[in-house]
């Protein structure tokens, strides 16, 4: 700091006015003065106070803690406004946790229409969806692999890998329920974590995937208890028609097959 | 004959405070207009990021996205550049008034070194994906200590300053100094206590943050820029304030009323209604206050509006106060829900936050800069016509930006609130508001790189050699 003012020095040869023109020049610093104020402005801030206070006794709402809306607030509906959509029965959300389970895991192979492709078996009216939940259960617990006759096709050449350690019983019972009614056309009964449990209780030790003649047969079905919303009352109150049998029997009715197009589309 | 060797005694009296004032000064204002300039070429890029999220979007230079390219210019814009000039100007003006020499300037150079490590530290974090996403508080939890240690030290110097002082009146820059040396600890511990250590329900968190942004505002950077103005107006005129009543409302009314505002942002909210209620209050009782520091300063200027002409310090002081009284008037006007529900979540928030800190407080210390500078290196500012372009460029600038984020935003909201209208909507009404946005961003940008280029110029003593100030009019000698 020293040679940059020695420097200044050399550069004008006068120190003295020089280095210090900016502070000499300057004007006094500065103080307040004692004009007096005006009336005028004694009338804004009167003015101004009164906005203010009209202000918060409209929006404070009488300080009350538990009011987030200004006192004397009105929901109103606007013009143009239709609810939001349908509100949905347990049934259909549980169909719709169904679908959502089938887009993540088994849409990549079956594909959403379920039709499959390649050695990758269709779903649709296949007869290991539409007969006994049992069977259905193990393919989806355990895997498959091995020569399988579906709909008149054989397959073999691919394998399902096991789905007990990706899924929880209650993602299976509503994907297989999902399928079910998706693809075999089932309305009538749903498969429940319960049975799941059940089933998981008696093959998810086994290591390998099934064959297809390891399955259990044709006509097993899970055992257990419907859930409270599958009862007819339940079922009327939402305008649906409610299928006769409540346990779960074999549904091959084609009438019923002929439904799933259709409900299809209103999911 | 003894007046004259009065004045002499006082021209060297000021000379010697201004040499000792020297070091810590120009480090505040050196790092001060670094970081100006990072933020404005942030500030330009996060415009465009906004409609055009392919600008600049190599693989490497991921961190521009906008989600953090934006908070990283907010943060530089307020702690890099905004307080940290603050600060210097504020340590200058109370040597100037206490008349007292600056001790210790190594205590302040420290403290600066913690306070651009703690924003570095801040800016990358924010880069690195560390932010926190609260707005002016998004550098990562880790910093706040940092920055409030290193205030904490130049409060303390302030405070011993301001006990070294000369007997007498005290001047009003001083008590305004003093607000913000205080406020700014408490606003700053308050917010992060409530975000980031005891952190309460989600939307106590946003009236929280809300509540500091506008606390930073009128508690920090309101008090230092005006005591700025309340120096350099009379200062320069050479003529009293008009009024010390007047001053006393005006300080006053901003300290009882400065830190109720902010949570009005949330009107209509989730939250107790009485709150944004207090703090739209708050802003409509603040007009008193700023009417009075209004006509104080108008009263003071009266009759010498040539001096707005002339004098750079001049020019940028009253352009940046004039800043402070729009800024006030449209923070009340939007505490009525008429206005306030296009307001509160839209691009508006961004021409309210530009408005208070470019253009009122970043105009109104490039004013003391301008003043100061010249004193402490000894020679003069080399180019009039280039004060004469950041001025321009800055004013043009920012009253572009703020009006086009004003209006850009009104009709952003109006598409918002259009329920049963796709979101999309909103995005492209406000579109081609947020495109010149940009323009305008990058005449900010321009201006300041060129206004860091002049103040490195002077820190290296490579200014005009000369007697006579550098001023704006064209009477002055070659530039
Ligand atoms: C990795 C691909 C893959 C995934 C994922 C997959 N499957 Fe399979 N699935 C197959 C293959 C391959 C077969 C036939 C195996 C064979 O040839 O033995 C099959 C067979 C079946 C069968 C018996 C045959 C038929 O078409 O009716 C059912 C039922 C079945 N899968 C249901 C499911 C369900 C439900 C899911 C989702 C939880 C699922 N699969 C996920 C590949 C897959």
């Amino acid at each position: 700091m020293m040679s940059e003012n020695n420097e200044n020095r050399d550069y004008e040869h006068k120190p003295s006015v020089r280095e210090h023109a900016s502070a000499r020049r300057e004007k006094q610093d500065p103080e307040a003065g004692f004009e007096p104020l005006s009336l005028w402005f004694f009338s804004i801030c009167a003015f101004v106070l009164m906005i203010g206070g009209g202000y918060l006794g409209a929006k404070s709402a009488g300080f009350d803690f538990g009011s987030t809306q200004v006192s004397g607030y009105k929901a109103g509906t606007p013009p143009n406004f239709t609810p939001a959509g349908p509100v949905l029965s347990e049934r259909d959300k549980y169909l719709k946790s169904g679908e959502a389970v089938y887009k993540t895991v088994c849409n990549g192979c079956h594909q959403f229409n379920g039709r499959g492709q390649g050695q990758i078996p269709p779903l649709v009216d296949s007869e290991w969806v539409i007969n006994g939940t049992e069977r259905m259960a193990q393919i989806v617990l355990n895997g498959i692999r091995g020569p399988i006759t579906v709909n008149g096709t054989s397959y073999g050449a691919q394998e399902m890998p096991a789905q007990k350690g990706a899924l929880s019983d209650q993602r299976i019972a509503q994907v297989i329920t999902y399928v079910r009614e998706r693809f075999g056309g089932i309305t009538d009964a749903v498969v429940t974590k319960e049975m799941i449990a059940d089933a998981r209780n008696r093959h998810g030790d086994r290591v390998a995937q099934y064959t297809a003649g390891e399955l259990a047969a044709e006509d097993a079905m899970l055992s257990g208890e419907q859930p409270a919303w599958m009862n007819p009352e339940a079922d009327a109150a939402e305008g649906e028609t409610s299928a006769d049998g409540k346990n779960s029997g074999d549904v091959k009715d084609p009438a019923v097959n002929d439904k799933a197009p259709e409900s299809k589309e209103t999911k | 004959m003894t007046d004259n060797k009065q004045a002499d005694e006082d021209v060297l009296r000021r000379a010697a405070i201004d040499r000792s004032a020297r070091l810590p000064v120009l480090f505040f204002f050196t790092s001060a207009a670094v970081w100006l300039a990072i933020s404005v070429v942030l500030g330009f890029i996060q415009s465009v990021k906004l409609y055009a999220p392919g600008f600049l979007d190599a693989p490497w230079l991921f961190f521009l996205n906008y989600g953090r390219s934006n908070p990283a210019f907010m943060g530089a814009l307020v702690y890099g550049w905004a307080i940290q000039a603050g600060i210097g100007v504020a340590i200058w003006l109370m040597a100037r008034l206490c008349r007292a020499e600056v001790k210790n300037p190594l205590t302040l150079v420290v403290a600066g070194h913690f306070w651009n490590l703690g924003v570095l530290i801040g800016v990358l974090g924010i880069f690195a994906g560390y932010g926190t996403s609260m707005e002016w508080l998004a550098f990562p939890r880790a910093v706040w200590p940092i920055l409030l240690v290193a205030y904490s030290l130049m409060v303390v110097w302030l405070i011993t300053m301001f006990q070294r002082r000369e007997p007498g009146e005290v001047y009003i820059s001083v008590w305004y100094i003093l607000g913000a040396s205080f406020w700014f600890p408490w606003v700053y511990i308050t917010a992060n206590v409530f975000i980031h250590i005891l952190p309460g329900a989600a939307v106590a968190k946003a009236a929280t943050n809300a509540w500091f942004m506008s606390s930073m505002i009128f508690l920090v950077l309101a008090p230092l820029g005006l005591a700025s103005a309340y120096y350099f107006i009379p200062k320069i005129l050479g003529r009293p304030v008009y009024s010390s009543q007047l001053a006393k409302i005006g300080f006053w009314g901003l300290a009882i009323l400065g830190g109720w505002t902010g949570v009005q942002k949330f009107m209509g909210g989730p939250l107790p209604a009485w709150m944004p209620a207090v703090s739209g209050v708050a802003v409509i009782l603040l007009l008193v206050p700023i009417l009075a520091i209004a006509i104080n300063h108008h009263m003071t200027i009266k009759g010498n509006h040539s001096l707005i002409e002339t004098s750079p310090t001049m020019r940028f002081t009253a352009a940046g106060a004039l800043a402070f009284t729009v800024f006030c008037i449209l923070s009340a006007l939007s505490a009525f829900f008429s206005l306030g529900q296009f307001t509160q979540i839209s691009q508006t928030t961004m021409a309210f936050q530009l408005l208070a800190v470019y253009g009122f407080f970043s105009l109104t210390i490039f004013g003391a800069i301008y003043f100061i500078v010249p004193r402490l290196v000894g020679c003069e500012w080399p180019s009039g016509s280039r004060i004469r372009l950041h001025f321009w460029f800055s004013t043009y600038g920012i009253v572009s930006l703020v009006v086009l984020h004003f209006v850009g935003g009104i009709w952003q909201a109006a598409a918002y609130s259009q329920f049963d209208a796709p979101l999309e909507n909103a995005v492209s009404a406000g579109r081609p508001y947020a495109i010149g946005a940009s323009i305008a961003w990058a005449s900010i940008m321009v201006s300041n790189v060129m206004f860091l280029y002049h103040l490195s110029l002077m820190v290296l003593r490579l200014g005009r050699r000369n007697e006579n100030p550098t001023l704006l009019g064209h009477q002055h000698p070659a530039a």
